[in-house]
């Protein structure tokens, strides 16, 4: 008798001890809008961390591409719902953070000293009016992709991708063809994003730096991308497309990987998938360069919602740990994405990784001039339209000059 | 006697109030009320997502007509609108004339011509994203087996706004012919007898009795397909997202856009509130003409 | 046969084969949805377009239901459209009867109000009413899915025209026999507007099956998209999968088709009666 009392009691207080754990397990719920094989490890690293951290509970949750993700993530703030966490594209947090959405990154740690370990470049991508307002979490470059197979059809040198916009057209010309002779071509030379409504501006805005312009002037206070430079960057790309006819504006789905495009501007954050994906010689190399040698800088941060203390405090956990020395390390070899912390690109298991993945090599040494777009309330707004202004230019092949006067108008009218 | 009658009428009336309740609270609240707030929203310099709130009078609306993206979407949507309404009627009605022809499997017909009216704007759509794919899709592939190399019909800014035209008349084709077909069902035969007798043709018969006896429906017809037209959105969305190049930006996607979007809610409200009066002007003139007996 | 019926016969071939051509170019948006949706996921692309799957698979409704949770967006879809129709018919008929058949103060007021409401665009209320639902909590819920639907103008309306064309005589009979109001609606009325009823429910329907933009902007999270939700955010993919996206069409499509040839005469019909464009 009174072992069966004791075992009751024993069980219950196993099932109470179960329950007690189970309610003081903080959930926390994470958004982000990664795909495909960067899509599984990433969850899977999500997974890696519940594991680990039994009172905390990170419950993943893919809310569609960037576009999508980024509505959702201010309707939900519009709404008083924000998730705890989320992956923000880099120029999302300048808008979440006048919304009063998130919670720096000072509430939880002395920046200064927590930052010591990353790149100057890592962290500008995040810092709005000289706070950090968001994790750095990934980084990426553009950068060219190639078909080493393509460019040995034509005569080309493989290891020599074009160096300058002159000898991309140059390659270009070679490289596009009509190959079963119906008159029509069907391998072009060059690719890129020209769809304003896909993010063909953090293209364009790459082409405008390296043509020596720029997007606003000197103090933000305007928009100045109707210079000179402007234009030249323009009409390439017009001449891409009309005069040289090497860019086609209906490029054919994965016109790359199927080897219909020989030569891609792309994020190096798709290196790994692309190269798992095609079955030709694939080059990478560094993006042509013009009056200056830069690339842009893509990359997405992690941003904390106002909640409670606890959950707040439960998601720096989990935001820190996702970003740390071994995770970063990990992400980034398995994906292409450039180290955020010196410690970890000075590692030897990364020498190592850059040995066996020669087209990293690229990535970091592209990293050296690397610039990153300006984090302002009004970039979003001003980039749309500079994007649509170039879109219109392009594909009704005229002189961007009056164009690009009437976007810079319509431009200041966001930037106060 | 008369004080049962007045009875009755009180507890009539008291019945009457409770079955419409439920109905009434619904619309109060999501049409009337909305429709006024909208107005007064429209004076804000508001956001959907801070907490600020500044009015600026008629400021939403001034700047809103200078706006070039603004007046590029009310230019498209007229053209939209003119590329829309005229053909699209005109081919229901050439339709439903054939149909009106005592003709075998009318069902199949009828049905064949309304499906695409009952399907989802989304699916449809994506269907015709796809059909319309410049290097694999289908429109491609037969034009280039008769030799003609189709163009970028959703990713050309000069045959955006055609392609998202011809998804719409052939999605509403069915539903304009189902109109005129009750509208021509009404003419009696012997009108077309006697006037056969007469020795008219059927193209002068067309002209001459079938246009004038339907001339109601078919204003009824075009005065709704406009107001469709203004309010084209699921299209835009899905095939073009308003471009390229703002070629297919509309006024409702872009009004989503800015509430939506970039949530500048009095902006956005200032646009509906626009919208809402066109569509008024043409509901009244729909009303004033071609009232049918409520 | 004589001349006049050689002409009558040559010219009615005439129009079978335009109606038939016209037909069929309907019907081919539909066709090529159904057979892209069972080729495999590179089939579609090739240098040239075949029609036919060279295989049929369904891997792509596989990918539909496990890649993305079309599933769930259907399961959805149905709870949403089935508490909107419900909720609609009975509304409408409570406010239809009130307008046919009681007599009450102010009656042609108020049903000019509902007939002015119908004028409306939704476009031009859709930022107050999220604001509202907002207020109310309700985003991301199914109440916030369906409250906005469950009454409108057109089905009073729909219904008030039904009850006016049907004789009073029974009803008044069952009134001086001692029947309620109630009673006369449940019993006598209602069993003779079924027609009305159907037609009713399955506008309804459709269109709550159809709609987009509300749920598009009140959703946040994918567990309470619905399935057109769920398929415009496929469109805004840079890389497509069309056989998946065509799979999740048909999905989508195809209850609405099948509940409309169900119902597709008794639909036109009183649809071309109601004259109301939706």
């Amino acid at each position: 008798m009174l072992k069966k009392v004791l075992t009751l009691v024993l069980i219950s207080t196993l099932v109470l001890g179960m329950v007690s754990v189970a309610s003081a397990q903080v959930k926390i719920d994470y958004w982000h809008y990664l795909s495909g094989v960067n899509a599984e490890i990433h969850e899977a690293k999500v997974a890696e961390f519940n594991e680990l951290h039994p009172d905390i509970h990170v419950e993943v949750l893919y809310t569609g591409n960037q576009f999508a993700t980024r509505d959702k993530l201010m309707t939900s703030v519009a709404g008083g719902q924000p998730p705890h966490v989320a992956l923000m594209d880099q120029f999302w947090p300048p808008l979440m953070v006048s919304t009063g959405a998130l919670v720096p990154i000072r509430e939880f740690v002395d920046p200064e000293v927590y930052f010591a370990d990353y790149n100057q470049i890592s962290l500008d991508t995040v810092t709005i009016d000289g706070e950090q307002w968001t994790m750095p979490f990934s980084m990426s470059n553009q950068i060219l992709f190639y078909n080493k197979d393509m460019f040995r059809e034509v005569g080309l040198d493989p290891e020599k991708p074009p160096a300058t916009w002159d000898e991309l057209v140059e390659y270009g010309l070679k490289l596009t063809r009509d190959v079963d002779g119906d008159g029509k071509t069907d391998e072009w030379g060059i690719n890129f994003t020209t769809r304003a409504n896909v993010g063909a501006v953090y293209g364009f805005i790459t082409f405008l730096w390296q043509a020596g312009g720029q997007i606003y002037n000197d103090d933000f206070t305007a928009a100045a991308f109707n210079n000179e430079a402007a234009v030249e960057a323009v009409n390439f790309w017009i001449d891409l497309a009309h005069k040289h006819k090497i860019l086609t504006l209906s490029p054919p789905q994965e016109g790359f990987e199927v080897g219909r495009i020989a030569m891609q501007v792309s994020s190096t954050s798709s290196i790994a998938q692309t190269a798992a994906k095609v079955d030709f010689d694939f080059g990478v190399a560094p993006l042509p360069a013009h009056k200056e040698k830069v690339t842009g800088v893509g990359g997405s941060s992690m941003g904390i919602f106002r909640t409670t203390p606890e959950q707040e405090a439960a998601a720096w956990t989990f935001v820190e740990w996702m970003a740390n020395e071994q995770n970063n390390l990990e992400w980034s070899m398995a994906t292409g994405y450039t180290p955020l912390r010196k410690s970890v690109l000075n590692s030897p298991e990364y020498a190592q990784y850059l040995e066996e993945n020669p087209y990293i090599q690229v990535v970091i040494e592209q990293a050296e001039y690397a610039r990153a777009r300006p984090n302002l309330v009004s970039y979003a707004d001003v980039s749309r339209v500079l994007g649509i202004a170039v879109e219109e230019a392009l594909f009704a092949n005229i002189d961007p000059q009056q164009t690009l006067d009437n976007a810079v108008l319509e431009a200041n009218g966001y930037i106060w | 006697m008369v004080r049962k009658w007045k009875r009755l009428g009180h507890e009539q009336t008291k019945t009457a109030l409770l079955a419409l309740l439920p109905s009434f609270v619904v619309f109060s609240v999501f049409t009337i009320y909305p429709i006024f707030h909208s107005l007064y929203l429209s004076f804000f310099n508001v956001s959907l997502v801070a907490t600020t709130k500044r009015y600026v009078g008629f400021g939403n609306y001034t700047t809103l007509l200078n706006n070039p993206t603004f007046r590029r979407a009310i230019t498209n949507t007229l053209h939209y609108t003119m590329g829309v309404v005229p053909v699209g009627i005109f081919l229901a009605l050439v339709i439903a004339v054939l149909l009106n022809n005592r003709l075998r499997f009318l069902g199949f017909f009828r049905s064949a011509f309304f499906t695409p009216v009952i399907t989802s704007m989304v699916a449809v759509s994506l269907v015709w994203t796809w059909m319309l794919e410049p290097n694999y899709g289908l429109i491609n592939s037969l034009l280039s087996k008769i030799g003609i190399t189709g163009p970028g019909w959703l990713t050309d800014p000069k045959w955006a706004m055609t392609s998202v035209i011809i998804l719409s008349i052939w999605k509403n084709l069915g539903y304009n012919m189902v109109i005129f077909l009750a509208g021509l069902q009404d003419i009696p035969a012997e009108v077309y007898e006697s006037a056969q007798i007469d020795g008219a043709t059927s193209i002068q018969s067309f002209f001459r009795i079938t246009i004038p006896m339907i001339k109601p429906t078919l204003g009824f017809a075009t005065i709704m397909s406009i107001m469709g037209s203004m309010k084209v959105f699921g299209q835009i969305y899905v095939m073009t997202g308003g471009g390229p190049a703002n070629s297919t930006m509309v006024v409702v996607y872009y009004l989503y856009q800015q509430a939506f979007e970039f949530y500048r809610t009095g902006y956005a409200s200032a646009v509906a509130w626009i919208l809402f009066a066109v569509i008024l002007v043409f509901t009244i003139i729909q009303m004033r003409f071609f009232r049918t007996d409520y | 046969m004589n001349s006049h019926k050689l002409r009558t016969t040559i010219s009615r071939s005439i129009i079978y084969i335009v109606l038939l051509t016209l037909a069929v170019s309907m019907l081919l948006p539909f066709a090529w949805m159904l057979l892209s949706s069972l080729k495999e996921e590179n089939e579609v692309f090739t240098y040239e377009m075949t029609w036919m799957p060279s295989k049929i698979t369904f891997s792509g409704y596989h990918r539909a239901l496990t890649q993305q949770p079309f599933l769930l967006y259907g399961l959805n879809s149905v709870l949403v459209s089935v508490i909107i129709t419900t909720a609609q018919v009975v509304t409408a008929v409570l406010a239809g009867y009130a307008f046919a058949r009681l007599e009450f103060p102010g009656r042609n007021i108020v049903f000019m109000m509902y007939l002015s409401a119908m004028m409306i665009p939704a476009q031009a209320t859709i930022i107050p009413a999220f604001i509202l639902i907002r207020k109310l909590g309700l985003l991301n819920s199914y109440r916030g899915l369906t409250l906005p639907f469950l009454a409108t103008p057109f089905g009073a309306f729909l219904m008030r025209q039904f009850f006016l064309s049907m004789p009073k005589s029974l009803e008044e009979a069952a009134i001086i026999d001692g029947c309620s109001r109630a009673q006369v609606l449940l019993r006598i009325v209602l069993p003779l507007t079924k027609p009305a009823l159907a037609t009713l429910g399955l506008f309804s329907f459709m269109t709550a099956w159809n709609d987009f933009m509300w749920p598009m902007i009140i959703t946040t999270t994918a567990n309470m998209r619905t399935l057109q939700v769920g398929l415009a955010l496929l469109s805004t993919d840079i890389y497509p999968d069309w056989p998946m996206m065509m799979a999740a069409s048909v999905m989508a499509t195809l209850p609405v088709i099948l509940a409309f040839l169900s119902a597709q005469k008794q639909f036109i019909q009183s649809l071309a009666f109601t004259g109301v464009k939706f």
